[in-house]
């Protein structure tokens, strides 16, 4: 059979690639904006000792504002007095990876910030937790330090600081915790915070070993796509809309490991 | 915030940069990660590059080629260890399934059997006719891409080149089927 002599003229009309790419769209502009935004070689490691106003409940502890959320957890939520990303601006729905040098400061950081607060009450367990989601929205970084005994510690944190960084976290154990089945999921953070850049939603927790992929269809902010890593799940997104979920239960969508999808009811 | 460490000088070059190459190095990962992840590939890619900013080559068709050169680092070190895999398939468009009205069913077979010619391609030989029929880049800068010499590279594109063609005339005339590619996305 005869074929035409110009074989790469014919590949390139299966080329896949977009030919109408924008660079100065949206996501080109926020990305650039966020990348000349850090430090060629980090920043400094050491933030300050939170500043607490809290109140205690059950075994959560509520510190620095409205927070709510959280099974067995203690809530920390560090205000920044240096401005920063005061209106979550640079948000994404979507996480974005983060280099292996940036994920074990980002790591680091959260886990110093824990020690140096409230989690020197479960030293032990933060000893002994892995780094399970590191991920990064807009100029926020989350962080899960994580055990394989439900104990995890988040971090949500302003990277568009040098100093004094807005940051919102959590540590704890769920009471009474067993690993959730394959498909399922196990709520422990699910609530709103507020804090310098103003509300925030998070729904974070336990994944079983079939979960692949979680999605909040947020009325709001549209599909908001969760980081599932290492048995957790974590997801957040700018204002209150998840306030009563905790108590009235909010569903996300799963993917599964097989490619099939189906739904979950979060609830505390 | 911008970073006070950075001269403004290199805050600029880096911009330009970045404008100059972002859709060239979008189209680079959405050929070869899923896609999904492509946008996510690109911005890692010009964070490292904005963190090894001394490193960047002087001219700009070296500099396109270290950024590639990054990105598709990155995508092989998704895999580690013994999974880690030593160079990234490149997937083509799905050709549709309905030939179109005022079609030419001859040059629709000859497509699809040109896709599954590439699909029987290793990824090794896709990725170094991809560097040349895609991202256009000449010996010296696709062989710094793959970190070999521009003679090994010139090589290797002659190899992928007949085989390609080879498994192209051996497969029969297509009868219009469509066909799946989509396998040969390479794996985030």
């Amino acid at each position: 059979m005869t074929r035409s002599p110009d074989i790469f003229t014919m590949l390139r009309s299966l080329d896949a690639a977009d030919q109408d790419i924008d660079a100065r769209g949206a996501r080109a502009r926020i990305e650039l904006a966020r990348i000349v935004a850090t430090g060629p070689s980090g920043r400094p490691s050491r933030q300050p000792h939170p500043r607490r106003r809290g109140r205690t409940a059950w075994k959560v502890t509520l510190l620095g504002g409205t927070v709510v959320a959280g099974t067995a957890a203690v809530i920390v939520a560090l205000p920044s007095i240096m401005g920063g990303d005061r209106a979550f601006a640079s948000w994404t729905p979507t996480p974005h990876a983060m280099s292996a040098k940036e994920r074990a400061n980002a790591a680091g950081r959260c886990r110093q910030v824990q020690e140096d607060g409230a989690g020197r009450f479960d030293a032990n367990e933060l000893r002994h937790a892995d780094a399970a989601i590191v991920e990064r929205r807009g100029a926020w970084t989350t962080v899960v330090l994580a055990t394989g005994k439900g104990f995890s510690a988040t971090c949500i944190t302003d990277d568009s600081t040098h100093l004094f960084r807005d940051s919102f976290g959590s540590i704890g154990t769920p009471a009474g915790y067993t690993p959730p089945g394959p498909r399922d999921l196990v709520a422990t953070d699910l609530g709103t915070g507020i804090i310098d850049a103003g509300h925030l939603s998070i729904a974070a927790g336990i994944a079983g070993p079939e979960v692949a992929k979680v999605l909040y269809r947020s009325p709001a902010h549209g599909d908001v796509t969760a980081t599932v890593s290492r048995g957790r799940f974590a997801l957040w997104l700018p204002g209150d809309e998840l306030a009563h979920a905790a108590k009235n239960g909010v569903e996300v969508e799963v993917t599964y490991r097989d490619g099939g999808t189906g739904t979950n009811r979060l609830h505390l | 915030m911008s970073n006070p460490s950075r001269a403004p000088a290199s805050k600029a070059t880096f911009e330009a940069l970045y404008k100059s190459v972002y859709s060239d190095l979008l189209r680079f990962a959405q050929r070869r990660a899923h896609p999904d992840r492509a946008e996510d590939v690109v911005a890692d890619t010009f964070l490292v590059a904005w963190r090894r900013l001394d490193d960047l080559p002087k001219h700009h068709e070296d500099a396109r080629a270290w950024l590639f050169g990054i990105a598709r680092n990155a995508l092989l070190n998704e895999h580690r260890g013994a999974e880690r895999r030593q160079a990234l398939g490149v997937r083509l468009k799905e050709i549709p399934a309905e030939l179109p009205a005022d079609g030419d069913a001859d040059l629709v077979a000859r497509r699809i059997d040109l896709a599954r010619a590439w699909s029987r391609l290793p990824e090794a030989h896709q990725e170094v006719l991809s560097l040349h029929v895609f991202e256009e880049l000449r010996a010296p800068q696709a062989a710094a891409v793959l970190g070999i010499s521009p003679v090994a590279f010139r090589l290797r594109l002659s190899r992928a080149r007949r085989a390609l063609r080879r498994h192209w005339d051996a497969s029969p005339q297509s009868s219009g089927l469509p066909v799946d590619v989509s396998e040969r996305i390479a794996k985030p």
